[in-house]
């Protein structure tokens, strides 16, 4: 751009393309960028917010791994929650995707009902669950009195309180990964059943060697996306047991939390941002090897 | 591309090809199968409805009925109207609607802007170092927000921003879903219509505006809708940088007034049901836009 040299108009036309980039770039940078890349530095630091950060390393590495046994344990929690979550919701999902895409009466209605709860925030979800989970006056109380029983302690024992938050996310997500499958689902040709027709396939057939073949772009789509969620949970989490009881549903986001904004060890929970990162990356690349050498 | 939503619109032709697919097999499966998978349907849709309903229900009851023993689903009185007032007296919901409004505006029509103009001016200019800047915002656009949230809080700090509204509108009006999206809606647009819009005299700001953003209407409305949805909903980041009682938006608001106010449960839930309407409302008046962003995004929802 900077040659010296007469200016066709085609030149201004893309001199005015170029700042309408400008804008959404400068704060992508400031926003975004800068702030991985810093993280990764802070990573290396201690540094309590006041001062200047002190380069120490690896350090905040090693006392993750060998001194802090929160950080592994945090690790084993939110790993549970994503196992305990995920295979049951993909399941179910799919499940009712297969059933919507169909013609049957009322889907409308049903689809819309299994939906809703997506689009109630987690603030929301989290006080209702609350009033559920109640054990005095929520539904388990009233339940269990069916039963004879008083209302258990689900958010105040650690044995259930990561189970209930399972639940209250179960619920609140599993309609975006059934419209997501749907989405897939209606991506496949009818081409491919028609010939099935053809050659007198039965449906438990057409599902195996059609349906869930060339559904495989959007399973893959909705395990990426959905780990990678339940690796971030914190509102209800946050709001609803803050972790406890004695550190049952501290998730690596709910331990970053504490260590950036309650004990302002920023290079500390920077470290754990960035595991965090690593372990994305992971999981992601490998269910994207794993599934393409399926396919392929 | 065919969604869920749009399917009921599109699927005529395809309905009847459906109907002959299924037929061996609905008859085969019989009129109790149905029954069976239209009841597990239903229990399902409770099971769905049940906290929601529940709300509802707590939210117009007395006081003294939220902590009754015996399940009581229908109020013995309806005061959904007086909770909602005494709800408003207890906290300043005005205010954090207000709140609310101003950063939800603002994101939404700033973010719709500006990635339209960048989507722009990837879809449709060449620049030198054009891919090389469209790479860097896709390598920014899955990057989880707990790796930021330190740098970016650090950040607004800096600026002085802390307990500012402006630390909620600034950094997020841009993402780089958005510029992605509405780039791949602009490559849609003929080439030919802006160059007969140039041919005309127009300027390249005037293009932008009466040509480029009129084709594009369904994915900028598309955009608008997910960002007006998940910045009214957001939590997290507000909780991080504003502190401030007569700042707190609508979720901080609900979540502040949970902590204080446990056991007003029926004040509580009508409070969370006005906190809610406004998403509501937009998921409803655009439920087919909204589930079509769905499928073609990640976004959250």
């Amino acid at each position: 751009m900077l040659r010296v040299r007469r200016r066709s108009p085609v030149f201004y036309q893309n001199v005015w393309g170029f700042a309408f980039a400008v804008p959404a770039l400068l704060l992508l940078i400031v926003f975004s960028v800068y702030p991985v890349l810093n993280a990764l530095y802070i990573g290396f630091t201690s540094w309590s917010l006041s001062g200047t950060p002190e380069f120490i390393g690896l350090d905040n590495y090693i006392t993750m791994f060998v001194r802090d046994p929160e950080f592994l344990r945090s690790l084993r929690t939110t790993a549970i929650y994503a196992v305990g979550l995920n295979p049951i919701m993909w399941a179910i999902a799919l499940a009712l995707a297969l059933l919507f895409n169909q013609e049957m009466r009322m889907r409308g209605v049903f689809r819309t009902i299994f939906f809703t709860p997506v689009v109630v925030s987690w603030v929301v979800a989290s006080m209702v669950w609350y009033l559920i989970f109640h054990r005095s006056f929520g539904l388990n109380a009233h339940i269990m009195r069916f039963f004879g029983q008083p209302g258990i302690k689900l958010l105040e024992d650690s044995q259930y309180a990561l189970l209930a938050i399972i639940v209250l996310s179960l619920w609140k997500s599993m309609g975006y990964y059934m419209v997501l499958f749907l989405a897939g689902l209606q991506n496949i040709s009818r081409v491919f059943y028609e010939a099935a027709d053809v050659d007198g396939a039965n449906s438990w057939q057409r599902f195996w060697h059609i349906t869930l073949p060339l559904l495989m772009p959007a399973t893959l789509f909705v395990m990426v996306i959905s780990i990678i969620n339940s690796f971030q949970v914190f509102t209800p989490i946050y709001l609803l047991t803050r972790g406890g009881p004695h550190g049952a549903t501290r998730v690596l986001p709910m331990l970053i939390y504490e260590n950036a904004f309650l004990f302002l060890k920023m290079g500390y929970a920077s470290a754990m941002a960035m595991i965090l990162f690593v372990i994305l990356m992971a999981l992601t690349l490998l269910q994207l090897r794993v599934f393409r050498s399926d396919v392929g | 591309m065919s969604t869920a939503v749009s399917a009921d619109r599109d699927s005529e032709p395809a309905a009847n090809a459906v109907d002959r697919q299924e037929k061996p097999a609905a008859s085969g499966r019989g009129i109790l199968g149905k029954a069976a998978l239209y009841a597990v349907l239903l229990l399902g849709s409770a099971i769905m409805l049940l906290p929601l309903i529940w709300m509802v229900s707590t939210a117009s009851k007395p006081i003294e009925e939220t902590i009754i023993p015996e399940f009581r689903l229908i109020p013995g009185e309806f005061l959904l109207p007086e909770n909602l007032v005494k709800a408003f007296q207890r906290v300043p919901m005005i205010l954090y609607f207000r709140n609310s409004v101003i950063v939800t505006a603002a994101v939404t029509a700033g973010r719709v802007l500006l990635c339209a103009l960048a989507g722009y001016s990837f879809a449709k200019f060449t620049y030198r170092g054009r891919d090389l800047l469209f790479a860097l915002v896709l390598s920014t656009m899955m990057i989880p927000f707990y790796v930021v949230v330190i740098p970016l809080y650090i950040v607004v700090y800096q600026l002085g921003w802390l307990n500012n509204l402006i630390a909620l509108i600034v950094p997020g009006l841009v993402t780089a879903f958005g510029v992605f999206l509405l780039r791949q809606f602009m490559m849609g647009v003929p080439s030919e219509l802006i160059d007969a819009a140039r041919i005309d005299g127009a300027s390249e700001p005037r293009t932008f505006l009466t040509i480029v953003l009129p084709l594009t209407k369904p994915a900028l409305v598309t955009l608008a809708i997910f960002t007006f949805m998940s910045t009214w909903d957001d939590y997290v980041w507000p909780l991080l940088v504003i502190t401030r009682q007569d700042l707190l938006t609508v979720p901080l608001g609900l979540a502040a007034f949970t902590q204080e106010y446990i056991t007003y449960y029926n004040e509580l839930m009508a409070a969370a049901l006005i906190g809610m309407a406004p998403t509501f409302l937009v998921f409803l008046i655009f439920q087919r836009e909204f589930v079509e962003g769905v499928s073609l995004s990640g976004i959250k929802g």
